[in-house]
């Protein structure tokens, strides 16, 4: 009898726990699923750099394709409410699955006798046609948002030799940005460029663990590359001076010995192609100005770009090369973002590791005046304002502070007065060095490889140029991609070519972007608040300063001016700038405050009334 | 979709609970399940579904050819056998075969005949030996007919088990199909098990899946011993708790809505023989090639050998049509020979550690075939495992991935063996015992779910590597 009692009382005990645990996880299944469709999903991910996934529209036939379905859950997946916190612990739990130790992504022993990286792009087609839209972006993105480290990050390390086909086709897949356009505030991908894989923590960089990204290399596409810029000064002949630097990056510094039999020597890589550089080309060597300065602060920890400190240093070996004296640093305005900086490695690896070992972003601005101004790749001819130094660029982002990113093709004016005028082939490393030439030349033309289509050799005549500079990370002069872009630059027909240079006075009709939004000719000359006071020159662009950046060269008081706050336009800097809409929309909105339609004046002199004397009484007390 | 997919959990998975328990009767619930279930189904095989429908439209006539038939006492019933193997055979020769067995044909003979490979429909190799069971079973009298076209649709398409296993056998559901009771002990118990499924694919499977697939890709460096067998290890633990995790899930669901599975794991790897192991791994396809292929031709009585040997060969190319299925089946078959013929006897009188280290060995082995459908890597694997490549026997990337996981490799290990069994066991008795230990016990194990659910969830936002082993069966 007692024994049945027992029983009848463990059966009730069980029965509660079965009710309470079907309760709560019942309610947590519905009550989540509620949840998801109530609150609003995000579109961009701040932390990857990139558009989210979108709700696919349903058709009968993406139905049966099965597309409308994966998109569905892609999508489901992709825009989950807090997604961007969501995948921050995602990336602690990561790190929680064992003891921390370097991690290797997609990375493999490479020969130490010869650079023999296998080129997934190698089987590309020649020409990658250079899209300049919106929507091929956001759907190459939506293939590259899978981080699976060994295929995303280094296509080229899965790629057997001899399984020449599937590969190539494998690394064209995970190389998610590929194609993308040029209007983006949008920094050079990892993927674009040949690599051995990422390797995290286990490497120190000033004091602090890094990320870095091993260079396999490929000594065949390096002759290419040498022998095409050869090609370019063969065409231009002497008239045209033709510069060749090719930057090394972190790993050839900072990687601990141990594990040199995963990268190759970029030294030698370097020195490799400067031996096959003919006709004359003139050699920068980069090199040793940057190891002479390997214990400053001159690679990001979590990005695999140079700091603007690195390419200062290459640019005084650019100066030597080409005859003068570069300022010094102390020439500069020093400004260093408050807001710390996680780059590409963190969203390749989503290693909390490089998320808890974020970079300082110092950058210098030069002095001097300026203007700026953005071409659109397809047409050439209409231009809009470019700061060059866009500060509001922030998150992980942040590297499109120089030039605003990678897309543009852009000219700056400069008031250098010394007779010389360059364009300039890049990736995303030149972003960081372009400004600095703002001292070294009168008009500078900034190229990226990557995205421009039209003839260089007209352009370069066209333009009146008397330098031409490449400029190249060791990665991307390895990379058949990028080689690809400057033999289609070489080759593709002269007659496409509309460019007309835009004079210093120029009218631009006021123009409507895609957000409606009107697109002014504004004036572009750089507000270093030292110069600034005492010249007549107004800088419209300065009301973006952002509060963000603390400025080193001023009493603290200079971030708290209530002028600069008041500003209508400092809106703009709140905004996640991601997309070109928003970049446009920023550089645009000067204008408003600017006489807008026809500024026939040269723009440089004309301080147009009201903003310019805000800023004036801005910067006034500063000094 | 899969069940280790948000969109199934939040988002499937309660809108199939609400209105299924809106209803209040089981016809309208049974027609919930199978638009669900099409619906599932047709999320991953927009086109396939019909075949699926077709398929189990053909084994309902089938059915009731057979019954009819055998109501008359003619000889035709076995009619109904026939074409039922026919027609599900043949789909699943035509399909996942077809290519493989002209290519075979090809490099014989030297002719060139076109060789066309089908996309696998998901699902096809379960679905297909479900419906066999069933006729099979109704002609043997195992089973009665089904007279309800939806109530047969509901069994062949029931979304739980219907793309990746278990092989749930018609008689195992029949009268559920038509009657079921609710019970909050089934609903809580299927519950836990998912939850429990849902970590054992994210948490572990998923983790060690990508370390084995970085450490066996060797591409473009040749593998260092310790990584072919870091890595062997890695896909072991993979295909057990991917696989296993799967079918926790599927009798999980089927628990939350009244179906009762039978298991289809029982802690293989804690096995001393090969025979053993084949008892607790995948025992739905196992005990299905028993009672369907071995003992039909025989079992026991008569040439056993051929028997084994059939039934090894089919359990290998079931899993795929590539030659290293074919002789990872043969391997398991020979072994499991041996066994009969002498080493059982070794092994029972033996310590049993030395049989629980062959069994991982074999196992170990087992999955080196299966895993490489390139016989060269195969080969390239083993040379590897021994040192026999002049490269060094091991290498930091091997050990960073290893410890970088460490905690995922114990926990894999460590419930690889009856721990939580034994550790739920002994709550269920607390219930007795004490209210305070059993309450303080059944929060603890709440907790431990609510948290395999959350860091699965979590996982899950931001996994790109979520591969189900079993889903191209």
């Amino acid at each position: 009898m007692r024994y049945v009692r027992i029983n009848l009382k463990a059966d009730a005990r069980k029965r509660a726990a079965a009710i309470i645990t079907t309760s709560i996880f019942t309610a947590l299944f519905i009550g989540m699923g509620a949840v998801s469709l109530i609150l609003e999903r995000p579109t961009v991910s701040e932390t990857e750099n990139r558009d989210l996934e979108t709700l696919p529209g349903f058709s009968v036939q993406s139905y049966l394709s099965g597309n409308f379905a994966a998109q569905l859950d892609k999508y489901f997946t992709d825009t989950v409410p807090f997604r961007d916190k969501l995948t921050e612990y995602a990336a602690v739990l990561e790190n929680a699955k064992g003891i921390p130790s370097p991690q290797f992504y997609g990375v493999k022993i490479v020969n130490p006798e010869s650079a023999e990286m296998i080129d997934a792009f190698e089987q590309d087609t020649l020409t990658e046609p250079v899209v300049h839209d919106e929507k091929s972006r956001t759907a190459d993105q939506s293939d590259g948002t899978s981080l699976v480290p060994a295929e995303t990050v280094s296509p080229s390390v899965t790629a057997p030799p001899a399984a020449s086909a599937p590969s190539a086709a494998s690394g064209t897949e995970t190389s998610p940005n590929a194609e993308s356009s040029g209007d983006e505030e949008f920094v050079g991908d990892i993927s674009d460029f040949l690599n051995n894989g990422i390797l995290v923590d286990g490497v120190d960089m000033y004091g602090e663990k890094a990320g870095i990204m091993l260079f396999g290399g490929n000594d065949k596409q390096g002759q290419r590359y040498a022998e095409l810029i050869s090609s370019y000064k063969r065409e231009l002949g002497d008239g045209v001076n033709v510069y060749n630097m090719v930057v090394p990056t972190s790993v050839e510094f900072y990687l601990p010995k141990k594990y040199s039999k995963f990268s190759n020597s970029e030294k030698r890589e370097i020195e490799f192609i400067y031996s096959k550089l003919t006709d004359g080309v003139i050699p920068v060597d980069a090199y040793s100005a940057i190891e002479a300065h390997k214990d400053e602060y001159i690679y990001f920890r979590t990005d695999h770009h140079w700091t603007d400190l690195g390419a200062y240093y290459a640019y005084t070996a650019f100066c030597n090369a080409i005859g003068q004296t570069p300022p010094a640093l102390s020439d500069y305005t020093v400004k260093t973002k408050d807001e710390p900086f996680v780059g590409s490695l963190f969203g390749y690896t989503n290693n909390i590791i490089l998320k808890n070992n974020p970079d300082t972003f110092t950058y210098y601005m030069t002095k001097s005046d300026f203007k700026g101004e953005t071409y659109n790749y397809r047409t050439i001819t209409l231009s809009e304002a470019n700061p060059i130094y866009h500060q509001y660029a922030t998150g992980s982002n942040m590297y499109g502070m120089f030039l605003g990113g990678d897309g543009y093709h852009i000219k700056i004016t400069t008031s250098a007065g010394t007779g010389r005028k360059i364009v300039m082939f890049k990736e995303s490393y030149g972003n960081a060095f372009a400004p600095y030439l703002i001292d070294s030349f009168d008009e500078i033309y900034v190229i990226d490889i990557r995205y421009f289509g039209k003839n260089a050799l007209q352009y370069i005549k066209d333009v009146g140029a008397t330098d031409v500079l490449f400029i190249n990370n060791v990665f991307a002069a390895n990379t058949s991609k990028l080689i690809d872009g400057i033999e289609r630059l070489l080759i593709s027909p002269t007659g496409t070519i509309v460019y007309t240079a835009p004079a210093e006075t120029t009218s631009v009709p006021v123009e409507t972007d895609q957000q409606g939004l009107p697109i002014g000719q504004v004036s572009q000359t750089q507000p270093p608040q030292q110069t600034v006071q005492g010249q007549q020159m107004q800088q419209v662009q300065q009301t973006q300063q952002t509060q963000q950046v603390q400025q080193q060269t001023q009493p603290p008081s200079a971030n708290t001016q209530p002028a600069q706050t008041a500003q209508p336009v400092q809106s703009a800097q709140t905004q996640p700038v991601q997309q070109s809409q928003q970049v446009q929309q920023v550089t645009a909105a000067p204008a408003v405050t600017a006489p807008p339609a026809a500024t026939t004046q040269p723009a440089a002199t004309a301080p147009p009334a009201p903003a310019a004397t805000v800023t004036q009484t801005v910067t006034s007390p500063a000094g | 979709m899969v069940f280790s997919d948000l969109l199934f959990i939040y988002m499937f998975l309660p809108l199939c609970l609400v209105l299924y328990y809106i209803f209040p009767n089981t016809t309208y619930r049974n027609g919930v399940l199978i638009i669900f279930s099409l619906a599932f189904y047709s999320f991953g095989e927009p086109v396939w579904v019909l075949l699926l429908i077709g398929s189990a439209l053909v084994d309902y006539l089938n059915g009731l050819f057979i019954d009819k038939c055998k109501k008359r006492r003619s000889r035709a019933a076995v009619l109904g056998v026939v074409m039922s193997l026919v027609i599900n055979l043949g789909v699943l020769i035509l399909f996942k075969y077809s290519g493989f067995i002209m290519e075979n044909v090809n490099a014989l003979t030297g002719l060139s005949l076109p060789v066309r490979r089908f996309t696998l429909p998901i699902g096809i190799s379960f679905y297909t030996f479900q419906t066999i069971s069933y006729t099979v079973d109704v002609y043997c009298g195992r089973a009665r007919v089904q007279r309800s076209f939806l109530d047969f649709l509901l069994y062949v398409s029931l979304f739980f088990q219907l793309v990746a296993g278990p092989i749930v056998r018609y008689t195992t559901v029949a009268n559920e199909i038509s009657r079921r009771r609710f019970s909050i002990f089934d609903m809580s118990r299927g519950i836990e098990r998912f939850v429990l499924g849902l970590g054992k694919k994210v948490i572990i499977a998923n983790s060690l899946g990508s370390i084995a697939d970085e450490l066996l890709t060797f591409e473009t460096a040749p593998v260092s011993a310790a990584a072919a067998w870091a890595g062997i290890l890695m896909f072991s633990f993979q295909i057990y708790y991917d696989f296993s995790g799967y079918s926790d899930m599927a009798i999980g669901l089927g628990l939350m809505f009244g179906f009762h599975f039978d298991e289809n794991f029982n802690y293989p790897y804690i096995s001393k023989s090969a025979s053993e192991f084949w008892r607790r791994w995948h025992i739905s396809l196992g005990s299905f090639f028993r009672d369907y292929v071995y003992i039909p031709m025989g079992g026991n009585r008569s040439h056993q050998i051929l028997n084994i040997a059939v039934v090894w060969f089919l359990t290998g190319f079931w899993h795929g049509a590539s030659w290293n299925y074919i002789f990872w089946g043969l391997f398991w078959g020979l072994l499991v020979a041996i066994e009969k013929l002498f080493l059982r006897k070794v092994l029972d009188k033996i310590p049993s550690v030395f049989g629980h280290l062959y069994l991982l060995a074999a196992a170990a082995a087992g999955w080196m075939l299966f895993y490489f459908e390139d016989l060269g890597k195969l080969k390239q694997c083993f040379f590897g495992m021994f040192g026999m490549n002049g490269i060094p026997l091991s290498d930091e990337i091997t050990a960073s991935l290893l410890k970088g996981s460490c905690f995922v490799i114990i926990a894999a290990a460590v419930f690889s063996c009856p721990v939580y069994r034994m550790l739920s066991e002994k709550t269920e008795a607390l219930a007795a015992k004490s209210a305070l230990a059993y309450t303080a016990a059944k929060i603890g194990e709440n907790i431990v779910l609510l948290g395999i659910l959350a860091v699965s969830s979590i996982l899950l936002v931001k996994q790109s590597y979520n591969p189900f082993l079993y889903f191209r069966y």
